[in-house]
Order: C-alpha cells, then structure tokens, then sequence
C-alpha cells in the first residue's frame, strides 16, 4: 500500500522527469502527445459502444430515456471538458430553438430562437455555419448565444430534420489542446446528435401513436358504442313482443347475438388500446376473466392454473392477438370440439409467456372445419412473433398452446 | 309478495332511455317510474318516497353522472345507484364506485341480465371485474396516515382483491378461501363501503383545506 507520503514523493518524481523532457527533446513531447491523442481516441470509441448499448437498452425500456440523455450529456461534458450543453433544435428552416441540455442557464430559456447563416453541405450530412463546416472558430454567433469562450457546434441531418448541437465551456480554463478535439470531438458529437435525432423522433411518433389511440378508443367509445347500444335495445325490445312469428323471432335473435358481438369486439379493442392496460398482469386477467365469463354462459366447466404473473410491459398489438386468439379458440371449443370442460394453463419465463388450452371434446374431426379460424390465429400469433402449437388427434380433446415472446 | 322494485333512469340520449324503460315496464319485479335526461333534475325529483334503484348514464350533459351519483348518495343513502356505460371503462367507473355507485352495467345487456343486475344491487351485491379490483388495491396503497382506520382494508379483503385483480371468478375464490360465493359478495360490498367511507373523509378533508 502506497501512504499519501509516497504517492507525493512519485508525484514529485514525475514532475522532475516531465521537466526533464520539456527541456531535453520537444520532440518526445511531441510523441507522448500523440499517443495520448490516441488513447483518447479510443476512449471515445468505447464511449460509443456503451452509448448504442444504453440506447437499445433504452428502447426496450421507454423510462429509461431520460437516463440515456443524462447520461449522453454527462459523457460528453466529460469528454470535452466542459460545463454546459444545449441541444439546438431546428424549429423551420434556419431557425433554432436551444432545446433540453444540461447546465441549461435562465438566460438561454430566455431565447426563443436563434438565427443563424446556416445551410446544409452538399452531401445533406452536415450542417453548415457561416458557409464553414461546423468548426468552433466560425462558431461566433453560438459562442455569443451560449456567453462561453469556447465552443463546439455540430450537426446532423436526416429527413430534412437538422440538430444542432453546441457545448459550451464556461469557465475560463485553456483547453487541453483545440486541435485535439475538433475533429474528433466535432465527429463524435454530429453521431450523437444523429442519435438524439433518432430518439427524439421515436419519441414523437411514439406519443403521437399514443394520442392517436386514444383519440380512436373515445371516438368508438363515444359514436359507436351509443349507436350500437340503441341496436342492442331495440332488438331486445323486439325479442319480447308477443305476436312476433318464429321465423321473425329466429332474425331478431341472431341480429341481437350480431350486435352484442360487435359491441363486445369494440369493447375488446377499445380495451387493448387503452395506454393504461400495457401490461402482462392486466392481459392475463382479461384473458382469465374473458374465458370464465363466457363459458359458463356456455355450460363448460373450467379451470384455471397461473404462474406468478409479473409486471412486464405488453405492446398493444400482442394484447390485441392474444385476446383474439383467445377468444376463437374458446369458440371452436364451443362450437365443434363438444367439450365440457376446458383447462386454461398461463405460464411465464423470463422470456416468453404461454396460453395452454385443453379441452376434452372430439379433438378436431374435420380440419377442414377450422379452416380460416385457424389461418386467422396463425397470422395472429406470427404477427407477434410468437408460436402456435395444436395437438387435435388425441381421442381426448384439443391441446392448444401459443408462446409469446416478451420484449 | 314484495313489492316491486322502484327504478329510475338518467340517460339523455331519448332512444336509450324509452328503450330500458319500455324493457323493465314488461318485467314482473321492477317499475321504471322516473326517467330524467339531465342529471339536475334527476337530484331534485328523487327521493327515498319514489326510488330504490338509480340507472345513471356516465356522460351527461351538464352535471356528469359522476358527480350527480356523490350528491344523491350524500342525499339519500339507502337509494343503490348502478352506473350505465356502453364499454367497461375502469377509470370512469372506479370513479363512480368511489363516489358511491354501487355497480355498474353494460348497455348491451340483455333483459335477464339487466333485471338481475338490478336485483343483485337492491339485495346488496355489488359485481367487480379484475381492472375495478386492480383500481381498488392501488387505492389503498396509500401510507397507512392517509387511510382513515375505519377504511383500512383486512387480510381477507386484500386476499380476495388479489385473486380478484388476476381474473378469478367469485366462484373460483369462494373455492380457493372456503368460503361461500355469498360471503364473497358480502366481503365486497365491505370493500365497496370502505371505498366510500375513506372517499367521503377525503372530500371533508379537501373541504376543510
């Protein structure tokens, strides 16, 4: 173990050599310093690898893009030595708007946009300023908006989109050298530009999707769904008037079964699109819930066996399948296989999630039969990257089971 | 013979409104007596004198059905309100719950099902699906501070919420706890009261603020 002592007294012996070589060979100077320009070089290469792992880990973990981007700032204030970041987002043409950063000061809040002389290089990657490809010296008007001595500017382009990005360094401390980390540094920062680019836009179509859902669900819900309930009453209203004949009766039936139909499919979609029902808890209850509730209106018996469900998130789409799937398997139960009783197995890994369904009907006699049902759950389940697997032959029942990953 | 079941109806859409009146004129068990489009004169023609049983649709113009079922069951305690929806539509409804409603159904219903809904809710049971249930246990999550000690919830009803909230059946409860689905009923109609109990603190507490 070193004491504070020793670590001083290797200090101080460094220092001496240093000097040594300062006064005996600016060459060797010249040496060491590029190898530690190289060195550098390598750590941010590093960096960038851990960045696209915290990006697909971001991804796959929406909450977790706000520790992305405090972490991506956190990285390239490190790098650069520096204090403060602003993000300079394009808002039209060649206006900007200093956009999240860290470090972020009142005063910059209080600049709506910035103008800048700015245009796109001719192979649409860069973004040019004052007619110079982004080095910090043709940087006046971003120095003079950041109110720093030094800065970086960069940019990126993709979809007639362009992001700018500036860091400032606030406190008067001669960088460790300018040359070193321009190019690189420049080079470094239009990537991660490009990056927040992409998630940003990920995020905006994201919440855009989102709204959008929600605006679907309320319009079925609101429009739709009354309209259909005035069907719905209508014809229960019609089923019991007393002079009706049995041929008339036998429509007025089925249109009430079509209309309850649809209305608990709208009722089924408005559910999957619901923002709030993301995960794998609320779709394995609605999945339990669903079967119990029209079996026994069926006169099946069930019984149902659940792993410890976990709270993992659910995509719309695979909550939408899942429950379709669901529900024409619980028809063909009812309808050819002649069951009476079904066991509905739920299991969880870390990876996947399963449906088993066993019935104890005639197993599936005529293939034929199944036809599009089956076609539609194939898709269904592919659709979502999962499996569908159909044991039909037994003498004693259907087996079918679907295996969904989880992302 | 007991006497007939006194409901009355609140839903402004005309269609709907005739059409479940028209429905539960033809039952043996239950008048429609009064129907209102608008929720304000819904409060002020109903009393004990003339309802057991409010239908009471969720969006309303003027007063929302929400706020119409807090001030009738502040009014009048004993008249069981069942809150009408075209979808199940847990956050609505979970409001209404807390508000005082006492179940809920869905306009599709048939007439069997729609006269059993309301005979259930005039004997006391209350329906709750797994998204009502889910609402209800993170309601009471709260810090134990919050929760007012006559609303805290017991070991049973927090089990029984739990099967509930994972999609079982009162039946399959009743057989997992060995209990009979009426005592299921009974524990959730509890639950239900606590939820209006600590919902009515919360209100007087805000009031008071």
């Amino acid at each position: 173990m070193n004491s504070p002592n020793d670590i001083a007294l290797l200090k101080r012996e460094l220092e001496y050599y240093k000097s040594q070589l300062d006064m005996y060979s600016g060459e060797a100077i010249r040496n060491q310093y590029n190898l530690a320009q190289m060195a550098n070089q390598l750590t941010q290469l590093r960096n960038g690898f851990t960045i696209i792992d915290q990006i697909q880990q971001a991804y796959n973990e929406d909450s977790s893009i706000r520790v992305l981007y405090e972490n991506l700032f956190e990285l390239i204030l490190q790098r650069l030595h520096m204090d403060r970041i602003v993000v300079l987002k394009n808002i039209c043409g060649n206006t900007f708007k200093p956009w999240i950063g860290k470090g972020f000061h009142e005063e910059l809040a209080q600049i709506d946009t910035v103008l800048l002389p700015t245009e796109l290089s001719e192979d649409k990657s860069t973004l040019l300023i004052n007619g110079q490809k982004n080095s910090s010296e043709n940087s006046a008007g971003l120095r003079e908006l950041l109110k720093c001595p030094f800065v970086v500017a960069c940019a990126y382009a993709s979809n007639n989109q362009l992001y700018v990005m500036a860091v400032g360094r606030q406190h008067e401390r001669k960088p460790m050298s300018y040359a070193a980390f321009t190019e690189i540094d420049v080079f470094v920062l239009a990537s991660l530009a490009g990056i927040i680019n992409g998630i940003d836009e990920h995020i905006t179509r994201q919440n855009e999707l989102e709204q959008e859902r929600t605006r679907i669900a309320r319009d079925m819900h609101d429009d739709l769904g009354s309209e259909l309930s005035k069907i719905a009453i209508y014809t229960e209203l019609l089923s019991t008037q007393n002079e009706l004949d049995e041929g008339v009766l036998k429509y007025v039936e089925k249109i009430k079964l079509a209309t309850n139909d649809v209305i608990e499919n709208l009722g089924n979609i408005v559910w999957a699109l619901n923002p709030e029902n993301n995960n794998l808890q609320n779709l394995m209850a609605y999945v339990r819930e669903f079967c119990a509730e029209y079996l026994e209106l069926h006169g099946i018996a069930h019984a149902v066996s659940s792993d410890k469900i976990p709270d993992r998130l659910v995509r719309p789409v695979v909550r939408k399948n899942v429950f379709m799937v669901t529900k024409e398997v619980l028809r063909n139960c009812v309808k050819h296989a002649k069951a009476s009783s079904l066991h509905i197995a739920l299991n969880v890994s870390k990876t996947h999630f399963s449906i088993q369904f066993t019935d104890d009907g005639i197993g599936i006699t005529n293939p034929r039969q199944f036809g599009n049902g089956l076609k539609n759950m194939k898709q269904r389940v592919t659709d979502i990257e999962g499996t569908l697997q159909i044991a039909g032959n037994s003498p004693t029942g259907t087996i079918i089971a679907i295996h969904i990953p989880l992302t | 013979m007991n006497p007939k079941i006194r409901v009355a109806i609140v839903e402004d859409k005309a269609e709907i409104r005739n059409g479940l009146t028209e429905l539960l004129q033809g039952t043996p068990n239950i008048e429609c007596l009064l129907t209102f489009e608008m929720a304000e004169d819904a409060l002020d023609k109903i009393s004990l004198k003339n309802t057991d049983v409010v239908l009471m649709d969720i969006e309303l113009p003027g007063m929302n059905g929400i706020d119409a079922t807090r001030k009738l069951k502040l009014k009048f305690p004993q008249i069981q309100i069942i809150m009408l929806t075209v979808f199940n539509n847990p956050e609505k409804i979970f409001d209404a719950l807390e508000n005082g409603a006492s179940g809920y159904l869905l306009k599709k219903i048939s007439t069997p099902e729609l006269v059993a809904a309301i005979e259930d809710v005039h004997l006391g049971g209350s329906p709750m699906s797994s998204e009502i249930a889910r609402k209800v246990v993170q309601h009471f999550q709260k810090p134990k501070l919050e929760i007012e000690p006559d609303a805290h919830l017991t070991d049973r009803e927090k089990e029984l919420l739990d099967l509930l909230s994972q999609g079982c059946r009162y039946k399959e409860i009743a057989d997992k706890l060995f209990i009979s689905t009426n005592t299921v009923r009974s524990h959730i109609r509890n639950i239900y009261e606590k939820l209006h109990v600590q919902s009515k603190i919360e209100a007087l507490n805000k009031f008071r603020k």
